[in-house]
């Protein structure tokens, strides 16, 4: 459990940067002060919350709309006489509790006499709920008298127990809504008086159900307290419900002391089932619900004031999401760069990885990886066409300029296609968002402030760990060393396999010009092997043309098409869950220099946020 | 005059298009004309219809004043064509009035409505405090006699589906299937839709008092009847759903109310002091002030005296001015009965059970011989002897009065509204003139921030009439070593249709035709980059006039409006590409073209004869043809005579921009014209009228101020849509029509005309 103390700064933090934004955003528009006003009601109940008027003492505050007995759910809890004859009950106007009224024995800090007051009665003279309370009466929610009424609101966050008393015939009423909205995060327990006495069950709600929906009995009274309670759970979720307590109508059965009776041993058993000590603990889920709360109301109240400027904002927010994902896709998605960039890398690796030993095959391949594209202007080459070898170095050349601009995109495209993407799309999203808040405002003024800059935060990671990515992702998909060997083995194979002949002939020529000229010491000069030029050119070549096939295919086949889109894709992939993670862990996100939209953003965003 | 013919002179009036009507049209574009009051509360609607669907809020706080006055216009409108409808209907029948009896959520509606009527229409009630046994919609039981009169019951039906805009329907014979109907689960329909149609019933024991009575749900009810849940959102959302149903109820029960003839509210006397009670007096007296209303307090707690209670109304209620206060005390329980009035046999006479113990007895508390039981109330003071007491006659004049009351009270709003509108659209007429023209000024200082003008004046839009005018004149003085590529000049006349220019292009030998489409292209793409001009399209249009548009005037929001907008100023892009006029002088033109051959090194001049024209005219051949870069629709493109030449394929025009000796050429003036004609186009299509030439707005240039000059062009208003703002006025002394077509029905009421 967080520190309290700590979630109280956070809270009152909130607070102040929601009323700093919106002091800056909407200086004297209208949409101000009701924010204002509910930050400074939000405070308030903060302070509530978390100080509770200085009370140690666990409090029970009864609570409801006007005119449900309230009092005299009050009166009912005390025993003392004297106290209970300080606390009229009625339909008249001077029974109506019109003040907070704390029954017990120590007064609360900070009692305001304008509208409250303190009544001393000894715990022993209390109900006996297993533990020292006290108990606080308040005004009807829906008091005609409109400062009753906002005394019974600010009451709402004074106390972690609440008794919720509505009338039986008032349980579709709109009006406990709010009430239970207002007080969300408390322990409360309904008590729904004036039930007919022939509604009222006879195990008083025991095994009344309302997690599952369903009904325990399928009574008129059961049907509509499932859906009160459902109500008052969609609206106060975190509120701990229990199960009501039915107080049956005593005008009609003319036995207030049995109504009375009942309500105390049935409060009594449904608190003392609970433990009484985490009862007072509520605080942090109270405080939750009254930031939840506020959250709601400054993003209802901008979403319909300003519905314009929200979804700048939004759009802005939406559009740097999915900047990212859309440059990856256009540096990656792109077939021509990333499948040539792949094929290049691939084609690299193959010559590298084949030991030079494999004299000429290693030769053949690198000149085939060079020459990528242009491997008929090749072959015509070596057949003497000037054309060829023209058309053939000209490849070579582009290769090498577009291997270049490939390693480019990959080490700095991604930055650089960001930073442009910024400029492009959001720097007029920005303008945007800045003219709806000038109309908002319904001034010249605020056109000519200087909006800062709107920064996309990690690029830098991105790009490194895109490169990562992409050196991995090769690594992982490089042809294996003994494919690799078969290969160059069967290649030199075939190159030697065919130069054998010429060569041993001529060996065998010059061995036995040697054997002649050291046994017959008259050998002439003559018999040792002078092969013609031509025909040597004419074995290597005819030698050479088989290995180029062979190469060719070899290395098509080690960077074949299938492989390489399965790359690419694969590639790409990794690449939209890198952005993901990355924005996901706050590294690659928006960064607004731009102080207006920042608070904008801030606001309207309050209620996606998590915690402060 | 009767008070029926007295009501149609007024209709006339307010409805038809005479010299009585309020408002006339000064300017709608091209024609002026009249408009009645009801034509120009609509009219005003109807010029803002995206205002009238965005949320009321957003009215109030971004668009300004002007806009919550268009919300309101709807309103009124509908108000006074009901109150007219209703006053006519009312006029012409007989009299039929209705006892409204509204109240709090079980505070016992239809237990009082019971009381009045017989055994068997008691049977089709649904009474209970469950919600499955609540009233959900508006039921009106009326007198059995009264659907044997035609006339009266079509009057009725249609008095009923004009307050309630929907048909009403009838309530079943068979009590389960009018259960389920009072309860509005008999069919699928939202539950908002089911509260807005009444169900029609009748009752014999209605007869004798010749009064019907409606029966109205409450309003506070936030979980609808039926089993769904109220809602799946957060904490906040499910509040505000719980909310949201309870306001409907209330704002269709104050449209409701408007055909009563009296109103009973009934409340708990648990919730005497309860801001509900006040609300339901409220909404009674602001939807017929003046009409008598009665509290009625229902389950009284036995413990309390009828002077009690007499003293607690007349105290907490008196700012209502209640006609007369009711109680009825609990009637369940042992304690004190004998306070349960003793009732006389025929206070329920139709019924055989005992009421006394099922129905609460309402009697009258107000006045100062009201009786405590056990003694005997007096048969007049019980609420069910009501009906004797109300005169349906004086009943029927109360509710004409206060309709016609209402009407007037409606149509005065109209005119004060009207002439607020007015007074803030001549406010927003200048602003709008402002922004348009700042609007089209700033695509021409975005032109000259690409730097090519150093003089602070507007460059020159290169329109087709600018291009045809430069090819002619370059034509005209071409020397005779450039003849040879003369010829081409017709062929750019030719092109002045972008598509069929390219379509030459092709027909010429390919080595020529390359390079000329080469030379084009570049000078297309640099001018596409803001490099030698600036080319304007719709989507820069837009942006220059959100950039003006701080009120939002006329953009209230970009993302909505760019949309609705584009056409808009497409067709402002190609009217002005179209029709305008504007032309340099010739001489000057001559005398410059002249200059720029001369110029011409005799490399040039050599490359040049040989060349086609077209490779000199590239620039003028490219403008041509930028708009196809931009999807086919229309752009503006904005140069001086420089830029326009600059990029020559000869390279004339690098000759021409290190030199500051070219002869002098009043651009600017045909820019300063084009631009007036770019303003008046633009104001037209928007439907804003164009500047008065009394009234001129000075545009900021630089360090002067420099006022638009008056457009040639003829005013042709925009065809896309509705303008966006009209001048119009208050026909003079139409409110002193009005009042007297008013005072004339008074005065045939008040003869019982």
């Amino acid at each position: 459990m967080m520190d309290l103390s700590i979630e109280f700064e956070q809270a009152t933090d909130l607070s102040r940067r929601i009323l700093e934004a919106a002091n800056k955003l909407f200086s004297d528009q209208p949409v101000l002060p009701p924010i204002q006003h509910a930050c400074s009601q939000f405070e308030t109940q903060c302070h509530d919350i978390i100080h509770g008027r200085g009370l140690t003492m666990l409090t029970i505050a009864v609570i409801g709309a006007k005119g449900q007995g309230k009092t005299w759910v009050v009166r009912q809890l005390i025993l003392d006489p004297a106290v209970r004859a300080k606390l009229p009950s009625g339909v008249l106007a001077h029974e109506a509790t019109t003040k907070l009224v704390w029954i017990g024995s120590i007064a609360p800090a900070e009692i305001d006499t304008q509208c409250e007051r303190f009544e001393h009665c000894a715990p022993a003279l209390l109900a006996d709920l297993s533990t020292s309370y006290m108990l606080l009466d308040t005004p009807g929610a829906t008091d005609a008298d409109s400062r009753a009424a906002e005394i019974a609101h600010k009451a709402l966050s004074l106390t972690p127990i609440q008794l919720l008393v509505i009338r039986r015939d008032q349980l579709r009423s709109s009006t406990t809504s709010p009430i239970v909205n207002q007080s969300e995060g408390v322990l409360c327990l309904p008590i729904i008086t004036a039930v007919s006495p022939r509604e009222v069950p006879s195990d008083h709600l025991e095994h009344f159900t309302t997690s599952d929906g369903q009904a325990s009995s399928e009574t008129p009274l059961h049907r509509d307290l499932q859906r009160w309670m459902q109500m008052i759970h969609d609206s106060a979720p975190k509120s701990r419900l229990l199960t009501p307590v039915l107080i049956e109508d005593f005008e009609a059965t003319g036995n207030e002391e049995a109504a009375s009776r009942r309500l105390r041993e049935l409060v009594s058993q449904r608190l003392k089932s609970q433990s009484l000590s985490e009862l007072g603990e509520t605080r942090e889920a109270r405080l939750s619900a009254a930031t939840a709360r506020l959250k709601s109301q400054i993003h209802h109240l901008l979403e319909t004031t300003a519905p314009q400027l929200s979804r700048s904002v939004h759009r802005l927010v939406s559009e740097s999401q999915q900047l990212p994902n859309r440059v990856v896709e256009s540096v990656l998605g792109s077939t021509v760069i990333l499948e040539t960039a792949v094929r290049a890398r691939l084609r690299a690796q193959v010559v590298s990885d084949t030991s030079p030993i494999w004299f000429p095959y290693r030769t053949t391949i690198s000149l085939l990886s060079m020459t990528q594209g242009a491997w008929d202007r090749l072959l015509l080459a070596m057949t003497g066409s000037i054309p060829s070898i023209f058309g053939t170095l000209v490849t070579w050349a582009k290769n090498i300029q577009q291997s270049r601009k490939i390693e480019w995109e990959m080490q700095e495209g991604l930055r650089e296609r960001l930073n442009r993407q910024i400029e492009d799309q959001l720097a007029p999203m920005q303008q945007q968002f800045h003219r709806a808040l000038s109309r908002v405002r319904s001034s010249h003024g605020s056109q000519s402030s200087n909006p800062g800059r709107v920064v996309l935060r990690g690029i830098e990671e991105l790009q490194s760990r895109s490169q990562s990515l992409f050196e991995s992702v090769l690594q992982r998909n490089r042809a294996s060393r003994w494919s690799l060997m078969l290969c160059a083995f069967l290649g030199t194979l075939i190159f030697w396999g065919l130069l054998v002949g010429p060569i041993v002939a001529i060996y065998r020529q010059y061995f036995l010009a040697c054997y002649s000229s050291f046994m017959n010491q008259t050998t002439d000069v003559g018999a040792f092997p002078h092969p013609s030029p031509a025909m040597l050119a004419t074995s290597i070549f005819l030698s050479f043309i088989p290995l180029l096939l062979y190469a060719m295919i070899t290395l098509t086949s080690f960077i074949r098409r299938s492989k390489i889109e399965r790359i690419s894709r694969g590639l790409i992939e990794q690449h939209h869950a890198l952005v993901n993670e990355l924005q996901s862990n706050g590294i690659l996100r928006l960064d607004f220099e731009d102080s207006i939209l920042e608070k904008a953003q801030f606001l309207l965003s309050l209620e996606s946020h998590g915690n402060p | 005059m009767t008070a029926t013919e007295a009501l149609r002179n007024l209709d006339d009036c307010l409805t038809n298009l005479d010299d009585r009507s309020p408002c006339t049209t000064l300017y709608s574009g091209i024609s002026s004309s009249s408009l009645s009051l009801l034509q120009t509360l609509d009219w005003i609607q109807s010029k803002t219809p995206r205002a009238n669907t965005r949320p009321r809020s957003e009215l109030e706080s971004g668009a300004g004043e002007l806009t919550k006055l268009f919300g309101k216009a709807g309103v009124l409108s509908q108000q006074i064509r009901q109150s007219l409808n209703q006053s006519q209907i009312l006029l012409r029948s007989s009299p039929c009035p209705i006892l409204a009896i509204a109240g709090l959520l079980n505070a016992g509606k239809t237990s009082l409505v019971a009381g009045f009527l017989s055994k068997k229409g008691r049977e089709r009630l649904l009474i209970g405090e469950s919600n499955s046994q609540g009233t959900h919609r508006f039921i009106i039981w009326l007198p059995q006699v009264w659907r044997s009169n035609p006339d009266l019951w079509a009057n009725i039906r249609e008095q009923l589906e004009t307050i309630f805009e929907n048909k009403p329907e009838y309530l079943s014979d068979d009590p389960r299937l009018a259960a389920k109907q009072y309860n509005a689960i008999d069919s699928e329909r939202p539950i908002a839709i089911a509260l807005a149609t009444p169900l029609i019933a009748t009752d014999e024991a209605l007869d004798q008092w010749n009064v019907g009575i409606m029966d109205c749900p409450d309003i506070q009810t936030g979980i609808a009847p039926g089993g769904s849940r109220v809602s799946a959102g957060n904490a906040w959302t499910a509040n505000e759903t719980v909310f949201q149903m309870a306001d409907t109820r209330e704002r269709i029960l104050g449209q409701a109310l408007r055909i009563a003839s009296a109103f009973v509210v009934v409340a708990s006397a648990n919730s005497l002091q309860d801001e509900y009670v006040d609300r339901l007096l409220e909404s009674a007296s602001k939807a017929m002030p003046g009409l008598k209303k009665i509290l009625a307090v229902n389950r009284v707690p036995r413990r309390y005296s009828v002077q009690e209670i007499a003293q607690e109304v007349r105290h907490g209620y008196a700012s209502h001015d209640c006609w007369r206060y009711y109680m009825a005390y609990h009637f369940d329980g042992p304690i004190a009965r004998e306070r349960l009035p003793d009732i006389n046999e025929d206070v329920f006479k139709s019924t055989s059970e005992p009421a006394k113990e099922t129905l609460p007895i309402f009697v009258r508390i107000d006045h100062s011989k009201a009786v405590q039981p056990p003694a005997a109330v007096p048969r007049s003071d019980f609420l069910n002897y009501l009906g004797s007491q109300l005169e349906p006659s004086q009943l029927s004049r109360d509710i004409i009065r206060v309709t016609l009351k209402n009407l007037r009270r409606h149509c005065d709003n109209a005119i004060e509204q009207i002439g607020g509108y007015l007074a803030l659209e001549d406010k927003r007429h200048y602003r709008l003139q402002r922004v348009l023209a700042e609007a089209c000024l700033s695509l021409s200082y975005a032109a000259r921030d690409s730097g090519t003008s150093a003089t602070g004046e507007p460059p020159l839009q290169v329109s087709r009439e600018i291009i045809k005018q430069v090819a002619v004149s370059l034509e005209r003085t071409a020397p005779w070593w450039a003849k040879p590529g003369r010829k081409m000049t017709g062929w750019i006349e030719s092109a002045r249709n972008a598509a069929g220019g390219v379509t030459q292009w092709v027909a010429l030998p390919s080595w020529m035709s390359d390079r000329l489409k080469a030379s084009t292209d570049w000078v297309r793409s640099r001018w596409r980059k803001g490099e030698g001009g600036k080319v304007i399209s719709s989507q820069a249009f837009f942006e220059s006039v959100a950039i003006h548009d701080h009120n939002g005037d006329l953009i209230v929001d970009e993302i909505d409006d760019r949309a609705t907008f584009l056409p808009r100023l497409n067709a402002i892009m190609d009217r002005f590409q179209a029709e305008s006029r504007t032309r340099l002088d010739e001489n000057q033109l001559d005398a410059y073209t002249r200059e720029m051959w001369n110029r011409m090194s005799w490399k040039q001049r050599m490359w040049t004869g040989m060349a086609p024209a077209g490779m000199l005219f590239a620039p003028l051949l490219a403008v041509m043809m930028l708009p196809m870069d931009f999807g086919g629709s229309a752009v503006l493109v904005f140069a001086s005579m420089k830029e326009l030449l600059v990029a020559g394929a000869a390279g004339v025009g690098m000759a021409m921009l290190n030199s500051d000796h070219m002869p002098k050429i009043a651009e600017h003036e045909a820019a300063w014209q084009q631009l007036s004609d770019l303003y008046a186009i633009t104001c037209d299509e928007f439907g804003v009228p164009r500047i008065a030439k009394d009234n001129s707005i000075p545009l900021r240039i630089g360090s002067i101020n420099k006022a638009l000059v008056p457009s040639q062009l003829p005013v042709q208003l925009g065809t896309l849509s509705n303008p966006v703002t009209s001048v119009m006025k208050l026909v003079p002394g139409f409110e002193e029509v009005m009042h007297t077509g008013f005072s004339n029905l008074d005065r045939a009421l008040e003869s019982g005309k």
